[in-house]
């Protein structure tokens, strides 16, 4: 009876026929047909009909396939479409590396809130100005434009919680108020700046930072001793004065979480959308034209 | 490669001498997948026209198996628009059930004029075998068995991995064997003696 070999064994086999079996593959296969009748007896039969396969000449063409005088004009196609794959692919590589660039700076820059403290050191510094300064409403008004024109000059550096904070601890340093909230800058009211108080108000609250607190604390100090109509008319530049900053914080607070779809997500995403789609087209255009 | 370069860059009477050149092969190779000369003829022209527009497709390697690839293709897309109707029509039976020989089968023996009856009946039987195998395996064991090509040029040809050649061509040899080894008689005798033996 014969045994029913499996297509693995024919396929062995034939492949043995043609000398396409590795060393070890042939080695195991001659040892199997030396204890395998059925084997043995495949074998020959494949080998009679590669025999009668290959006793077949060549055939002659009944006539010339020449191409006349007129494929001359027709010229070979597709020569342009030759040069858009490498360009797709170019496309592609170039992307991915600016992508991976551009997913680096952000994770170096998102990490970066030890930038802030330079900016609260300057901070400091010009807070240790408002106690030096001959008329605080002047130096209130100076140092609320800088501050502002500091935020404006390097947004990259801090996001926009950050500026948030840093403008109500500037806030608080410039014009002392009751409460200077740190993170919670969207809650800090309008009001409170215009509650400036030279002589009456409280030292701010714990989540402000300890200089600044201490300077704020100190910073009415100096201002009794000045002349009664400056302090109103402290009054009344710092009631306008908050303005600039209290915009700036209300730019701040307008936003008080950053969305995710900020201008270095959509750069990401849109190098990343890029880079896919140059290489799906790369890869079709090359297959397409093989 | 220099009629290659040549025709490449647009000289038609350079691409004409290796249409010249292969033409045998490209005919052998249209006629074992057809099954018959007037289609064989057709396939053989269009695979040189798509061979000459699509030269620079070529790049390198074995030029035999990229002209057989193109063959093989042309023959695909004819096979399928006529998967309905048989490639070779077979040999009308008389009363008595015998084959009678038709025109067309004496046409083909004309096609062949050096060929002697026995070889014809052979080439005619073998072309019966391979009619009833699937495209695939047909062209398999027609680009290694008949036109002799290796299993990494049989690749290249084929456009499939080395894995897939060996497949395909054990299977169709596997499937030939019952209607291949009744014509063993018909191989000259010297040929079988030759070849005998192996085990």
């Amino acid at each position: 009876m014969k045994k029913r070999l499996r297509d693995r064994d024919w396929q062995d086999l034939s492949a043995y026929l043609d000398g396409e079996l590795s060393s070890r593959e042939r080695a195991r296969l001659e040892e199997r047909l030396a204890s395998r009748e059925d084997l043995r007896t495949a074998l020959e039969e494949l080998r009679r009909v590669r025999v009668i396969l290959r006793s077949q000449p060549r055939l002659r063409a009944p006539r010339n396939f020449t191409l006349g005088p007129a494929f001359a004009s027709q010229r070979v196609r597709r020569q342009p479409s030759r040069s858009l794959s490498p360009v797709f692919g170019l496309v592609s590589a170039l992307a991915s590396v600016l992508f991976i660039l551009v997913v680096v700076g952000e994770s170096i820059f998102g990490v970066a809130r030890p930038a802030m403290a330079p900016l609260q050191t300057e901070i400091q510094a010009k807070s240790a100005q408002v106690e030096m300064a001959a008329s605080p409403t002047e130096v209130s008004l100076q140092q609320a434009q800088e501050f502002t024109a500091e935020q404006e000059a390097a947004p990259e550096m801090l996001d926009q919680s950050s500026q948030a904070e840093v403008t109500s601890q500037a806030e608080a340093e410039v014009f002392g108020t009751l409460e200077a909230p740190l993170a919670g800058a969207m809650e800090y009211p309008a009001p409170m700046a215009r509650e400036y108080d030279t002589g009456a108000y409280p030292p701010p609250a714990a989540p402000s930072p300890p200089a600044l607190a201490a300077q704020a604390a100190q910073q009415p100090t100096p201002e009794p001793t000045q002349t009664a109509s400056p302090t109103s008319e402290a009054i009344a530049a710092a009631q306008r004065a908050p303005e600039q900053p209290a915009m700036t914080s209300e730019t701040g607070i307008v936003q008080p979480r950053p969305s995710f779809w900020n201008t270095w997500r959509i750069v990401q995403f849109g190098l990343l959308l890029l880079a896919i789609l140059s290489g799906v087209l790369a890869f079709t255009w090359r297959r397409k034209r093989q | 490669m220099g009629l290659i370069d040549a025709a490449r860059q647009g000289d038609l009477d350079a691409f004409n001498r290796l249409v010249l050149a292969y033409q045998d092969l490209v005919y052998t190779q249209a006629y074992r997948m057809m099954g018959d000369t007037e289609a064989a003829e057709d396939a053989a022209q269009e695979a040189f026209i798509s061979a000459y527009h699509h030269l620079n497709s070529y790049r390198g390697g074995s030029f035999r198996g990229w002209l057989l690839r193109i063959v093989t293709n042309v023959c695909y897309d004819e096979l399928r628009r006529r998967k309905r109707r048989p490639t070779i029509p077979l040999e009308p039976l008389d009363a008595e059930d015998e084959e009678v020989e038709s025109p067309g089968w004496l046409a083909d023996m004309a096609e062949l004029p050096e060929e002697s009856a026995i070889r014809a009946e052979l080439r005619r039987a073998i072309q019966r075998c391979l009619d009833e195998l699937p495209a695939e395996f047909k062209a398999m064991v027609v680009l290694v068995d008949i036109q002799g090509l290796d299993y990494q040029e049989a690749a290249q040809a084929a456009r499939a991995p080395v894995g897939t050649v060996k497949s395909r061509l054990a299977r169709a040899r596997m499937r030939l064997r019952d209607c291949l080894l009744a014509v063993w008689e018909l191989l000259p005798s010297t040929y079988r003696l030759k070849n005998e033996g192996y085990e």
